[in-house]
């Protein structure tokens, strides 16, 4: 245990200097604490490499409490989504959003098949074409907020894009691992159990919003306790992770990762969703979770990052494949269905919607822990995540900003 | 007689020549040595005043009088609680803002010195050593004022644009000074300004109206009660265009009849269904100018959900501002929520407005950023309930703006609400149910 409490403050540690390190360079933090634990974990290696020694840096309560970080994050993932503005940008834009996700995915699976064949790698393209189509959120909204662009109508069609791609892989993630589950056991029980637990997941979530909707015009009272700053007994945020707890606990039943992240997220959508502004709420919840848990998770990931899985001739064809197939699938849909008006936006677009971060790097856990993908294929997708959690705010900004000066002249 | 003095600036220092023994009290280091040099380190103390230890070091439970007099409102209204604390028998306080004033009244202080005021009333003495009435002139955002220079402004013969408040400033009207939505002027006059010339400057009155006419919707016998008697009490008043449809032609005789009685004169229009759908096809095309649509808030046996669900349809389609009534004849207490989006400002605008003519208290439910310290969109509210004397009431919004909305209107009694539907900070289920199950009239409009 004592031990444990080392690997804690050593995790403790990077968190609180990652920000201060990385907020100077550019880099997005989430970045920052994986290339950390990236860090901390290859000097472990190389270490245990060298002196044949099993030093083992996270133990079960830190894997533990990351889990629960990556539930967290799922649950901050679903509380970003705005569904007034979604409500509110109409058909058309949702549309378009659905159009570039169906493309990135039209282009992304045989294009994987391809490489599988070529590599001779047993990948599953089907589930590969799902973790690349991913979008973070997080990084399009911190760099559309960052551009001051997120009102305009531009900046709101990313935004409602990556939202899309977000939700809509999240679910059909879910659904894939699931069935996998189902084929796997065999049992026919557990199969009805599962389709069961996962309509109860999605009538749990019209119930809480529709008391939820009910409470507001009948309890306003009690509710406004809820987003108040000065509540000690802190109310708002205990029914936030009952809520949170009521989905996973229900994904629980069959074990299954994948339905407690999907949970997760429709816990902080149902939220965002019942009560569409709780900057204190929200801002409390963001320090749990942006404060401890989160971190947790990523310099974890960095942390635990199996190096042998990587060094071998398969990942270095694979990577650069990876990094060619997510660029190719992401931007041309972008440049045929983002906007009839500006081919050259629709590029930037595209560019933008790469960075999949941290849903992409749950789909590869979630995949790793099904036997969906193997070790190589894990590290080689938390690598390309990494890469374009990095260079695609990066490329984004410079054309943006390009374009930007050449139409002003 | 002991005097002490919180603040060591200019005016501080200026009174400390002219009072031999009073004590200064100044919280910025920088200043104190050359406090200490003029006064001696007897009469200079250092701390912040709104700290109760430096008050009794300064001597405050002996002192006869308390000049406060530091550069923040804020700090001088802490110090002022204080002193009242200390039962000091003289209070004298620089206020900067000339909106904080009354503050300062209402927690009992009677001498508040406002430099803004004090030089507004001087450069209208000076120039106009005769001036026997002083005006102002808010510049909305339709008003024809916008845009323009002073030196364009049509102002009568006897009278001058003395001074212009922007925001928290008091502004010299330079001749090429060119005038922005939510500026103050100030003109002073050598007699009092005929009511023709006031039109002039202010663009006439019909810019203080919050819409030119009104289509009432009477589909059943009840809405001659609810939907007609509202607004010709509305049209009565602020001499605004009535127009009247309805399906039925007797009810749409009644309400001619209704009209007549009250004085107030009714175009009727018949109309082939009670749906909305085609009532927004002859409010573009037949009619064309329709400013405002009025309608029962009562379902009448109707499906709120299908009801609501039209209303928002022809809301969104016709851009039309809806008045759903409730029969309420006099508006007292009208309130609205304002954000930090700039749509917000026009649920404020009409609000205003619709107070400014019944002589309502508006309540604004202000929720901003509490960073956010650009409020010219609240001041020029106050502003303007001041000089119309209206009574406007600022509530922060600190929680989750629907929940402290629905807290609010369903807690306490108002007559009408106005709301924006397109704002993102009112959740709009919530909405279409304050549409129909609340007990005041609600003003819903579109962008």
């Amino acid at each position: 245990m004592i031990e444990e409490y080392f690997s804690l403050l050593i995790i403790v540690l990077l968190a609180f200097i990652t920000p201060l390190i990385f907020t100077r360079i550019g880099i997005p933090v989430v970045v920052g604490e994986i290339l950390l634990g990236l860090t901390v974990g290859f000097i472990v290696w190389v270490y245990n490499s060298m002196t044949g020694h099993h030093l083992l840096l996270v133990g079960e309560s830190v894997d533990f409490l990351a889990t629960i970080g990556f539930i967290f994050l799922m649950f901050l993932s679903g509380l970003e989504i705005d569904f007034a503005r979604l409500e509110g940008t109409g058909r058309k834009a949702i549309a378009r959003g659905a159009l570039i996700l169906i493309g990135t995915m039209a282009i992304a699976y045989p294009l994987l098949g391809f490489v599988g064949q070529v590599s001779g790698l047993a990948m599953n393209a089907a589930y590969m074409t799902l973790v690349l189509s991913t979008t973070s959120v997080a990084i399009v909204l911190t760099v559309v907020r960052e551009m001051k662009i997120s009102k305009k109508p531009y900046g709101q069609q990313i935004i409602i894009a990556a939202l899309i791609a977000d939700m809509a892989t999240m679910i059909l993630i879910t659904v894939y691992a699931i069935s996998l589950q189902v084929i796997q056991t065999g049992d026919p029980v557990f199969g009805l159990l599962a389709a069961f637990l996962f309509l109860m997941i999605f009538l749990f979530f019209f119930v809480i919003y529709k008391v939820g909707s009910w409470a507001i015009w009948y309890y306003p009272e009690i509710l406004k306790k809820f987003f108040r700053s000065d509540d000690p007994h802190e109310i708002g945020v205990r029914a936030s992770l009952a809520i949170i707890f009521v989905f996973v606990a229900l994904s629980a039943v069959i074990e299954s990762e994948a339905l407690a992240v999907l949970g997760a997220f429709l816990a902080g959508a149902v939220i965002s969703l019942m009560f569409q502004e709780g900057a204190i709420l929200e801002k409390k919840l963001y320090g749990i979770g942006y404060g401890f848990l989160v971190p947790l998770f990523f310099i974890n990931i960095g942390i635990s990052f199996d190096f042998d899985a990587i060094i071998n001739m398969q990942a270095l064809i694979l990577l650069p494949s990876l990094l060619i197939i997510t660029i190719a699938a992401k931007i041309a849909p972008s440049v045929l269905f983002a906007s009839k008006r500006d081919p050259r936006r629709n590029l930037t677009t595209g560019v933008i919607l790469t960075g999949g971060l941290s849903l992409m790097i749950a789909a590869a856990e979630i995949g790793l822990r099904l036997g969906i993908l193997d070790s190589t294929l894990h590290g080689v997708l938390i690598l390309v995540s990494i890469v374009f959690a990095i260079l695609s705010p990066i490329a984004f900004k410079y054309m943006y900003r390009r374009f930007e000066l050449e139409d002003t002249g | 007689m002991k005097v002490i003095i919180v603040g060591g600036g200019r005016l501080g220092k200026q009174l400390a020549n002219t009072i031999s023994n009073s004590i200064i009290i100044e919280s910025d280091r920088g200043k104190i040595p050359s406090l200490i040099q003029a006064y001696g380190s007897r009469r200079v103390i250092e701390g912040t005043g709104i700290s109760e230890d430096t008050l009794r070091q300064a001597g405050i439970e002996e002192a006869s009088a308390i000049v406060i007099a530091t550069d923040s409102d804020h700090t001088n209204y802490i110090i002022s609680v204080m002193a009242e604390k200390f039962n000091v028998p003289k209070v004298v306080v620089r206020v900067d803002d000339p909106d904080n004033v009354e503050v300062f009244h209402q927690i009992g202080i009677e001498t508040v010195i406002c430099p803004a005021i004090i030089a507004a009333r001087m450069i209208n003495s000076t120039l106009y050593p005769d001036a026997r009435e002083v005006s102002e002139i808010h510049v909305f955002d339709d008003s024809p004022l916008k845009g323009k220079k002073v030196c364009e402004i049509a102002v009568p013969e006897n009278a001058i644009v003395a001074a212009l408040l922007r925001g928290h400033n008091l502004i010299k009207p330079a001749e090429d000074l060119v005038m922005e939505k939510g500026d103050h002027l100030i003109i002073c006059s050598a007699g009092k300004i005929a009511p023709a010339a006031e039109d002039l400057i202010s663009g006439g009155q019909e810019k203080l109206r919050p819409f030119d006419n009104i289509l009432a919707v009477i589909r059943t016998k009840d809405d001659l009660d609810v939907v007609l008697n509202e607004t010709l009490s509305l049209a009565g008043s602020f001499d605004i265009d009535l127009n009247v449809v309805s399906h039925v032609p007797e009810l749409l005789q009644e309400g001619i009849e209704r009209g007549r009685e009250t004085g107030v004169s009714i175009t009727p229009h018949e109309i082939n269904s009670e749906g909305l759908g085609e009532l927004g096809w002859i409010c573009k095309n037949d009619l064309g100018h329709v400013k405002c649509v009025a309608l029962s808030a009562s379902l009448n046996g109707r499906s709120q959900r299908v009801e609501s669900k039209e209303l928002v349809r022809f809301i969104k389609h016709s851009k039309i501002p809806v008045l759903l009534c409730r029969g309420i004849t006099s508006y007292n207490r009208i309130i609205t929520i304002m954000g930090t989006e700039n749509i917000c400002e026009r649920s404020a605008n009409f609000a205003l407005k619709i107070a400014l003519l019944t002589g309502a208290d508006l309540h604004v439910m202000n929720h901003r950023d509490p960073e956010d310290i650009e409020q010219t969109r609240m001041l020029e509210i106050k502003r303007m309930g001041k000089m119309y004397d209206i009574k406007v009431v600022e509530e922060l919004v600190e929680g989750n703006p629907t929940i402290e909305f629905v807290s609010r209107v369903t807690s306490d009694h108002f007559d009408l609400a106005v709301i924006n539907w397109d704002s993102f900070i009112l959740k709009r289920d919530v909405l279409k149910r304050m549409f129909f199950e609340s007990s005041m009239s609600v003003l819903v409009y579109t962008n």
